[in-house]
């Protein structure tokens, strides 16, 4: 959606109706559809692990996942056909810009904590560049830009050096509280737009809505 | 002379209090998990809370009700829950009185039959929607499609064309709680006197007329009250859905009211506006219970007058 030059919401007033709403968001589902003909006819009810499966049974050449299952992609026990023709690749760019939803798990400190002072020491401490050498060493993700760039990193896995590309265009879901809600009308009406129960102005004309009664209910357009 | 009192079987403690001793342990239970919940639910029906954000409940009238009651997409889920219940009930009744019929009779490995026709039921509701996720695979390596390929131009999708997707749900749900329509059904038919069927053959009755006067009215009682616990059952049917066309899908055609429920308390820690879901959801079922009580109870007249 936002190479294709939409966006959720406006991150300062939390408007969404006119953002997600736009002809381009909706060029960009209508696209996202469209690449519906080339998947398997069960495609539109997988989730991470159904595209995973497909692709790891040779049911599909190509897939695009959260680089966290990228793993079962290279291990040979859950990937007998493919696991070593595998190749990793930056998801392309779109009309009007390059934009990746890097999926993960944010850090976050809640303002209800009474210990704020300790947890931002240990985010601290965590992202540090030794315990972020290690934590790479580990399997993990980083955000740290030295461990990120490093030879050492890119070089660990046959996916990094893709995840470190792909970095620099990282562009993320709406990170509030009410995180899971307005994801979870985002994937419904994406999945009727899918299933061509709405079409796609329609879909996200409902997020629209629906996402401003969720910010309303929150207080956030409380004066 | 002195008189035993036979009831006073421990000293110390009058029959009253025995019994409420016996009794309290239950009550303390209930009252833990039922009614508290209850009330507790109902408050916070009237209150902005989440259970996922340590913010005390916040008092809002009528306004998670309000704000149900006029999304035009939570009366979509009350219309696709409908379709469901009135499909499933209306499928298991005719299939499962039907099974009755067959296997009320004397025929050899009767008990074999019955025995395998009820093991439907009796399985996991969630290992029930996994396997048949995959008989009802979309393309032709499900079972479902596989066999039907020669008379098909394209594989049917089950669980991925929202046209089909609530029939698919049906026929899973039809196929596990058949058997237990058939199974009270039988208890109905077993109980039926034989002489009435024998007066019948007398008179030289048809063997629909021995149907519609003698079975129908003796057997319809039980079936009403198997109709009454399928249709609650199903109305508050969730596993299923929740397996095989994960989690109301595809989009929202098998989005049943639970299903939106389980997403709204569950998925979205929307806790007050789902137990004033809850709640509507709850007014509904006892309408329509109610409903089906007076019937049966007109029913029952009727046959014992008979």
């Amino acid at each position: 959606m936002w190479s294709f030059g939409g966006t959720y919401g406006d991150a300062e007033n939390h408007k969404v109706a006119g953002y997600i709403n736009t002809e381009d968001a909706v060029k960009a589902l209508e696209f996202y559809t469209d690449l519906l003909q080339f998947s398997p006819p069960d495609a539109p009810n997988y989730y991470w692990a159904e595209t995973l499966s497909a692709y790891n049974s040779g049911k599909v050449a190509m897939a695009m996942n959260y680089f966290a299952f990228f793993p079962g992609v290279v291990d040979p026990k859950s990937n007998a056909i493919s696991h070593d023709k595998s190749g990793f690749f930056v998801a392309p760019a779109g009309p009007k810009g390059h934009y990746i939803s890097i999926g993960g798990q944010g850090m976050s400190v809640s303002s209800y904590s009474k210990n704020k002072d300790l947890a931002k020491q240990y985010m601290k401490w965590f992202m540090q560049k030794p315990v972020q050498e290690k934590w790479a060493a580990l399997g993990g993700f980083t955000p740290h830009k030295e461990v990120l760039q490093s030879d050492t990193f890119k070089t660990a896995t046959p996916f990094n050096e893709a995840f470190a590309a792909s970095f620099p265009y990282l562009r993320d879901f709406w990170a509030v509280p009410e995180y899971a809600e307005l994801l979870e009308v985002c994937q419904t009406n994406w999945s009727e737009a899918i299933s061509k129960i709405k079409s796609a102005k329609e879909a996200l004309d409902a997020i629209a809505r629906k996402h401003e009664e969720i910010f309303e209910d929150a207080g956030y357009y409380d004066e | 002379m002195q008189i035993n009192h036979p009831h006073r079987m421990s000293r110390g403690m009058s029959d009253y209090q025995l019994k409420m001793a016996f009794i309290m342990p239950t009550m303390i239970l209930l009252i833990l998990m039922n009614i508290f919940p209850l009330l507790w639910s109902l408050y916070l029906s009237f209150h902005r809370y989440k259970a996922s954000m340590p913010a005390a409940p916040r008092f809002i009238g009528v306004r998670n009700y309000s704000r149900l009651l006029a999304d035009p997409e939570i009366w979509g889920y009350f219309q696709t829950t409908a379709y469901f219940v009135i499909l499933a009930v209306a499928a298991q009744f005719f299939i499962g009185f039907g099974l009755a019929l067959l296997l009320n009779r004397d025929f050899r490995y009767k008990g074999f039959v019955t025995t395998l026709l009820l093991l439907p039921m009796m399985l996991s509701p969630v290992v029930v929607g996994l396997f048949w996720r995959f008989i009802l695979s979309s393309d032709n390596a499900g079972l479902l499609n596989f066999f039907l390929s020669p008379f098909l131009k394209s594989p049917i999708g089950w669980t991925t064309n929202p046209k089909v997707a609530m029939l698919a749900v049906v026929i899973v749900d039809t196929w596990m709680w058949s058997p237990f329509m058939m199974l009270i059904a039988l208890a109905g038919l077993s109980a039926v006197p034989k002489f009435l069927y024998e007066a019948a053959d007398v008179d030289r009755a048809s063997a629909w007329f021995k149907f519609r006067w003698i079975t129908l009215p003796l057997v319809s009682p039980l079936l009403l009250i198997a109709l009454l616990f399928r249709t609650m059952d199903a109305f508050k049917m969730f596993d299923i859905v929740y397996v095989l066309t994960r989690e109301g899908g595809p989009g929202t055609a098998t989005e049943t009211v639970s299903m939106n429920l389980y997403k709204l308390a569950f998925r979205n820690y929307n806790t007050g506006k789902a137990c004033a879901m809850a709640y509507i959801l709850l007014i509904i079922i006892v309408a329509l219970s109610n409903i089906y009580v007076k019937y049966l109870n007109r029913v029952k007249g009727d046959t014992q007058e008979t």
